[in-house]
């Protein structure tokens, strides 16, 4: 018989014993993998939108908060207290393109969208956005709306539909191409527009900035701060605040799930030791036949090691499989709204697959030491005198 | 015998796990305040709604306000708190009560009230003192 064979016999002689503990090492390392690929999602997503924004600084009303900056991401309602004369302000410093927002939401068959109040013909340019379907818009205050792609998709929007803007009825005039951004689940007005139906007044939420010469950022913001008393992040700043913040909840979840995987390790010691009690005649029988202390050792390592890559191999299907079921039901916090937009929850990556099933291996095996040791340790007399 | 018990056990576990999935899709359709608040007029018929018990009208004390859960994050000056009127039949929530509310939209002078016809509360908060 080969030392795998023997192993493996071992393990599943006692198989309600073998399923239970395999368990506990899955399920531990099924809720590392679970938090840890929704992190990473999370994280992608942060970038993605970040990207999609395609601003180098965002201008937002004096004391705006990270979750205020993460609400500019994910396309929530902003407080509105940007007045036009700051825009008129900014957009009067030299070297930069700076295009206002108004953030609000409205419903589409009972399910919520983000509308944003828009200058249709700076932003068109300022994101470089392409129509789909239908036409962009004519005049800068036209009554029309132009949609993005995946909310033309979800609501079987058309050109040619209407949808209803605060009781105002608006034709959609055209689908823009998809960005992979927020931008596909938009619906577009223009921003007098946006204003008038939801009696904002004359403000905007934030501002989108793109500057010339990058290497002059920090007087950038210098001047629009002297300017106007607003808060002005870079995107970079605003990328970081946002990540630190969805970071500490990341090690703060894998933390909860690394105390599983501690419970299931010392679930691996009690079996490995009941074990060792169990097979003291065995041992003996080896011992007798020459094997070395090294080889006992070896084979009750081998075992809880087993247990480990076993575990951590269903436990990582099992985690990806729950993270992306998950995922669509976690939208209650601004963070994980993004997990909720990008579609797949999981993001499957091989580092994270190797990473667990390896961690989960050294967890188990260092959960095998005691036991093994003291199965190795016996003497031939003790272990074969053993009724 | 043996066999379908355990067959049995393994049934009864994945069922429940299967009720349990079912019941947390229903209340994942829930709308958070901030979703809504903007135009609740665009919501029709019986909707759920969730939010935090924020406090009760000075004019009428069956009309409840609830804010968006996010705020309870957001600690500087400018958050943007939105509150959705609700009127409450029966026991009224206490303040920072994370609830949810089912129930329409109905127009009046001031404009939108959301009429409850059933209030969860799923935990509390501790704000406010």
């Amino acid at each position: 018989m080969t030392l795998s064979k023997l192993v493996i016999r071992n393990i599943t002689r006692r198989r309600g014993r073998f399923i239970f503990t395999l368990l506990g090492i899955t399920i531990g390392i099924a809720s590392f993998v679970t938090f840890l690929s929704m992190g990473g999602s999370l994280k992608s997503e942060i970038n993605r939108e970040s990207a999609a924004l395609g601003a180098n600084l965002i201008v937002t009303p004096i004391g705006s908060c990270a979750y205020e900056q993460v609400s500019i991401l994910t396309g929530e309602v902003l407080p509105s207290n940007i007045t036009m004369e700051n825009v008129a302000k900014i957009r009067g410093i030299k070297g930069m393109s700076a295009v206002p927002v108004l953030t609000e939401k409205t419903a589409i068959t009972n399910r919520p969208v983000s509308v944003n109040g828009v200058d249709v013909a700076q932003m068109k340019g300022f994101k470089g956005w392409e129509v789909e379907k239908g036409a962009y818009f004519s005049e800068p205050g036209e009554a029309a709306a132009v949609v993005g792609f995946a909310a033309a998709e979800l609501f079987k929007l058309d050109t040619g539909s209407t949808i209803t803007v605060r009781g105002e009825k608006l034709q959609v005039k055209g689908v823009l191409k998809e960005t992979g951004g927020r931008d596909d689940l938009t619906v577009f007005i223009p921003l007098p527009v946006a204003q008038r139906l939801y009696k904002t007044g004359d403000v905007v939420s934030y501002m989108a900035v793109k500057v010339e010469n990058l290497a002059l950022t920090d007087s950038y913001i210098q001047q629009i701060r002297e300017a106007t008393n607003l808060g002005v992040i870079s995107d970079k700043q605003m990328l970081k605040s946002v990540l630190s913040i969805v970071g500490t909840v990341n090690i703060t979840l894998q933390m909860i799930a690394a105390v599983s995987v501690l419970a299931a390790a010392f679930g691996i010691v009690n079996t490995m030791l009941t074990a060792t009690y169990e097979r003291k005649r065995e041992i003996g029988v080896l011992q007798a036949l020459g094997a070395k202390q090294s080889t006992i050792f070896g084979i009750f390592l081998l075992e809880s090691g087993f247990y480990g890559i076993l575990g951590g191999a269903i436990g990582v299907v099992v985690g990806l499989l729950v993270s992306t079921i998950a995922a669509p039901y976690i939208s209650q916090n601004a963070f994980t709204s993004f997990v909720k937009s990008s579609g797949s929850g999981a993001m499957i990556d091989m580092k994270t697959v190797v990473g667990s099933i390896l961690f989960s291996a050294l967890v188990a095996i260092v959960a095998g030491v005691y036991p093994a040791w003291r199965a190795a340790r016996l003497s031939p007399v003790e272990a074969i005198s053993y009724e | 015998m043996k066999k379908q018990y355990v067959v049995l056990a393994v049934a009864l576990v994945i069922g429940l796990v299967l009720g349990f999935a079912l019941l947390s899709k229903g209340d994942a359709k829930a709308l958070n305040v901030n979703d809504i608040g903007a135009d609740p007029a665009a919501f029709t018929g019986t909707i759920t709604v969730t939010g935090i018990m924020a406090g009760v009208s000075q004019y009428d004390k069956s009309v409840i306000g609830i804010m968006d859960i996010k705020e309870l994050q957001c600690q500087s000056p400018n958050c943007n708190k939105i509150y959705i009127p609700i009127k409450v039949t029966g026991a009224l929530p206490s303040v920072g009560d994370e609830i949810r509310a089912t129930g329409k939209f109905e127009k009046n002078a001031q404009g939108y009230l959301f009429a409850a016809e059933k209030i969860k509360v799923v935990q509390n908060h501790k704000i406010g003192g």
